[in-house]
């Protein structure tokens, strides 16, 4: 038995423990899916809250005008929800573009809150905190400047938040408007259902625990007020405000039939700029996170934190040291005598993989298509493989950033 | 276990690892109780390095060695008074004219025997051999002695024998006549020899005067040894070159390197099989011990890699009877009982380019019981000679002959020395043995035993190709148990999700049809 060995079984069993939970969880996941198709859309019982909408915005001429239109034509009572802006240090047009939306709706609650490079220009987190500050709504909704939320999106999710006090927050669901726009955005759809009913539905289903997404979901202004706003150092606020409303005791729920269409990156240079962000943002949340394993209070979320942990830090580098191991083998270099998987049993792992994902595609509207099988096939040699290297260089940069002790910087997501 | 049990364990154990030790025990010790060989002293002033006669004390104690005298060999500045009379004999050697009378006075009490090589002989000499020497420059020399000769030897500085009293070798003339004089003479275990540099006749002429000086009287044979034989020359000329010898009724030696790693790979058996060939050609083989490295070398493990070598000549029914190797190896005592200690036949090389002489050896280097004196067939096929046939050599002669890159030239060669007449003996005829942990071969009287039974002399066919690759070994898969449980339990998880999949889907299929589909058919 040698060194690579050892480290070749270690990397074997991570691997697999690892897919074996997913699969737990796209199972659970997917009665939960089935529950839900028997329920009724939740109603809203008493009185309607005011909500405040908050679309943080920087260089979002592109998009802009779409995204706050259709937040206008929400079917929620108009003068119970007030839209702000967060127009943060743009330099293209959307402040004029946004003007014209104000004078176009005078009488709807829309606000324009426009910064510069100094009071704004320092990220999401930032521009929210700012536009926290001019909200007046009870429950907090948080859209990005690139959603076109369906109608229904904001009642369903007031609705499930008002009429149960043990929710923190509510989460919708997130689908990819342009996902016919080429092979990228096919996979990007794909990935989002897959994730949305893996490590959403299947989370809230087996564990009462969901992800806020970062769009379509609402909360509690008082949590917000309770946290202190959002973490202007967190490029990934999402992870780390769902860990603080955890900790308040209170849960997330995930409510599917809240939809809104988001644009996703067309090309693979911004897609792989926009991911290593949430990796990085996610490792940093994890990292800062990890004491909370050991806190009796912290209970709920012990396996959100394990499994980040072994998704960001296990897989990643048990996928990378498995492959190196690998090509040293092949090299000659290094010499493993474990006994590798047989053909048959990693043929029957990528059925797994392609019957799995394809499962949770035809739970939505169009999606029950042959071609999807080709797609996934496809997907798991290079997409996935992709995710490995976009994981790889996020623990990279934070690993940089911690070493040279830089400030974690935002990436503006390119718009087409 | 009581303590004393544990002492027992350990001295058990260390008896376990004399064993092998004694059974590799070196052989020239017992031969030199039986030979009593000369004791001799070899003084010299200088190494004359970058000079025509660089190299001729090693060339000497080589000569001495083969002529299986025990040697000590130190620098004139080493010398320390009363040292010579602890030898039965002294040879001092000058290579400078100006360090000759420092040695000649040191020595001048000596009582013994004594060979002075060079210019200035001590009074002792001149006075035992009523010598008269004179000197001369630049001078084109003829030697010529025991039937061989010579021409065309320059030398810049030459003292020679004018006059003397006593048993004369061989003669030195010049071309202009100047220089009409013995090669050496001697009388009365007192002799002088003016002129020796390696690489031509006075090497030989040289061996006849310590032939005398020494008093050896057995009768010497020469053979021929090829050199240089690895598993990564053209085995199959050399397979060519035995098949030729052979039919030319020439026995002969090889001296082949050994292969410490690797033994299991293709070349070491096409080594193997062509050595094979060879010895069933008449070919004795004898391996050759690598030169000492300059970052040093371990002794055991060189020792250990030989034996395993030699185990695996032998596994493969070859059975080598001596070593070779260069002179440097078998002036540390170290190096010595590492390489030489298998066998008491070694045939020394001159050492190579880089190496020298160990200038002062603390100790004296024994002979062994048989080493014949190397010589490059080159240097010995330019020699001149009466008739067709040659005249009986001073001493035993391993006529060398380095393996050649081109067939064309080793044709020539080839050619030469079948058509030199020289008379080459079967090395088997004489009495060698060479010794491993689990081998024993040795040669009398032409025939060649190993391991006390006669040594397969048939050519074994050669080893069809696919005996050849090598088989890599059946390693021990660990964590076997471990992947062949984890395989099972995921075949199983992973149908059963698939099973579970297929009714998620036909549930789905359902559904969505209902949820999707309108009552025409389309979405």
């Amino acid at each position: 038995m040698t060194i690579p060995d050892i480290l070749m079984v270690i990397c074997v069993l991570c691997i697999w423990s690892l897919l074996l939970v997913n699969i737990a969880l796209i199972i659970a996941g997917y009665f939960y899916y089935m529950r839900l198709e028997q329920e009724k859309p939740p109603e809203l019982l008493g009185e309607a809250p005011f909500v405040s909408i908050m679309v943080p915005a920087h260089n979002e001429g592109k998009v802009i005008v779409k995204t706050v239109e259709s937040l206008l034509a929400l079917d929620y009572p108009h003068d119970l929800y007030e839209i702000i802006v967060i127009n943060d240090n743009s330099s293209d047009n959307s402040s004029s573009l946004l003007g014209q939306l104000q004078e176009k709706y005078e009488g709807r609650n829309l606000i324009i809150i426009n910064t510069d490079n100094i009071t704004g220009g320092k990220g999401k987190s930032n521009a929210l905190n700012i536009g926290f500050t001019r909200s007046r709504g009870e429950l907090i909704a948080i859209y990005d400047a690139d959603n076109t939320p369906e109608r229904t999106a904001l009642r369903y999710l007031v609705a499930e938040i008002v009429n149960d006090s043990k929710l923190g927050a509510v989460i919708g669901k997130f689908r990819t408007r342009n996902r016919d726009e080429n092979l990228l955005t096919r996979f990007i759809n794909i990935e989002t259902l897959s994730f949305q009913w893996m490590a959403q539905a299947g989370r809230w289903k087996l564990f009462k625990l969901c992800t806020i997404p970062g769009t379509n979901f609402i909360m509690r202004r008082h949590i917000i007020e309770a946290i202190g706003g959002w973490d202007t150092k967190a490029i990934a606020e999402d992870t780390e405000i769902s860990f603080r409303i955890y900790m308040m005791g209170y849960r997330i729920k995930f409510q599917p039939k809240s939809v809104t269409w988001e644009q996703e990156p067309q090309t693979l240079k911004v897609w792989f700029k926009q991911r290593t962000r949430w990796a990085k943002g996610n490792i940093y949340v994890i990292v800062k996170n990890i004491p909370l394993l050991f806190r009796p209070e912290a209970r709920r979320i012990r396996f959100d934190i394990l499994y980040f942990l072994a998704i960001y830090f296990l897989l990643v580098t048990s996928l990378l040291t498995s492959d190196l191991l690998l090509v040293l083998h092949a090299l000659g270099y290094v010499h493993t005598t474990i006994s590798g998987l047989s053909f048959y049993l990693w043929m029957l792992a990528i059925t797994l993989f392609v019957a799995g994902t394809f499962v949770t595609l035809i739970t939505e509207k169009g999606e029950m298509r042959p071609s999807n099988l080709g797609i996934i096939l496809l997907m798991y040699v290079s997409y996935c493989q992709l995710w490995m290297l976009v994981a790889a260089n996020g623990l990279y940069q934070y690993i940089k950033d911690v070493i040279f002790k830089r400030e974690a910087k935002w990436y503006k997501t390119e718009r087409f | 276990m009581s303590r004393w049990t544990g002492v027992k364990l350990w001295l058990l154990f260390a008896l376990c690892l004399c064993l092998p030790a004694g059974v590799l025990a070196p052989v020239p010790a017992a031969a030199q109780e039986e030979a009593k060989p000369a004791n001799v002293l070899l003084i010299y002033d200088s190494l004359a390095l970058n000079t025509p006669a660089a190299g001729n004390v090693e060339a000497l104690q080589r000569l001495l060695l083969s002529f299986g005298a025990t040697v000590r060999t130190i620098g004139s500045d080493a010398y320390k008074p009363g040292m010579a009379a602890e030898f039965q004999k002294l040879i001092t050697l000058c290579n400078t004219e100006d360090l000759c009378d420092a040695i000649a006075h040191e020595t001048e009490n000596y009582t013994g025997d004594w060979l002075h090589i060079g210019a200035n002989p001590p009074e002792v000499i001149r006075g035992k051999l009523a010598l008269q020497t004179e000197t001369a420059a630049r001078q084109s020399l003829k030697l010529s002695v025991g039937g061989l000769s010579e021409e065309h030897v320059f030398v810049h500085h030459l003292s020679f024998i004018a006059k003397g009293d006593g048993e004369t070798f061989g003669r030195i003339t010049s071309s202009d006549g100047a220089v009409d004089a013995p090669f050496g003479i001697t009388a009365g275990g007192s002799a002088y020899v003016p002129y020796f540099e390696p690489g031509n006749l006075s090497e030989m002429a040289l061996a006849y005067a310590l032939r005398t000086w020494l008093g050896t009287e057995a009768p010497a044979q020469s053979y021929l040894l090829i050199r240089g034989i690895t598993p990564f020359i053209d085995l199959d000329r050399l397979e060519t070159l035995s098949k030729q010898l052979y039919d030319a009724g020439i026995p002969f030696l090889v001296s082949v390197s050994p292969l410490f790693n690797n033994t299991d790979y293709p070349a070491m058996k096409r080594y193997m099989a062509a050595l094979q060939t060879v010895q069933s050609y008449n070919g004795s083989v004898l391996v050759n011990v690598p030169a000492p490295t300059s970052a040093g070398q371990e002794a055991s493990i060189l020792k250990e890699q030989l034996d395993g070598f030699l185990n695996h000549l032998a596994d493969a029914g070859i059975a080598p009877l001596g070593m070779t190797g260069e002179v440097k190896r078998a002036q540390e005592q170290a190096g010595r009982e590492a390489g030489f200690a298998f066998s008491g036949t070694t045939i020394l090389f001159p050492n190579g380019a880089g190496t020298g002489l160990i200038p002062d050896q603390p100790e004296a280097v024994l002979p062994f019981a048989s080493s014949p004196y190397s010589l490059k067939a080159d240097a010995l096929l330019q020699l001149s000679r009466g008739g067709k046939v040659w005249p009986a050599f001073p001493v035993e002669l391993a006529v060398t002959l380095d393996w050649l890159d081109s067939e064309a030239k080793q044709e020539e060669v080839v050619q030469s020395i079948t058509g030199s007449w020289l008379p080459f003996a079967d090395f088997k005829s004489g009495m060698h043995s060479l010794s491993s942990s689990s081998h024993k071969a040795e040669s009398l009287q032409g025939a060649l035993l190993l391991d006390g039974k006669p040594a397969d002399l048939q050519d074994q066919l050669a080893p069809a190709e696919e005996a050849l690759q090598v088989k890599q070994p059946v390693q021990e898969e660990s964590f076997r148990l471990l992947f062949s449980v984890q395989s099972r339990i995921l075949i199983v998880l992973i149908v059963t999700t698939l099973m579970l999949f297929a009714v998620f889907l036909a549930v789905g299929y359902r559904l969505y049809k209902r949820k999707y589909y309108k009552s025409g058919g389309s979405l």
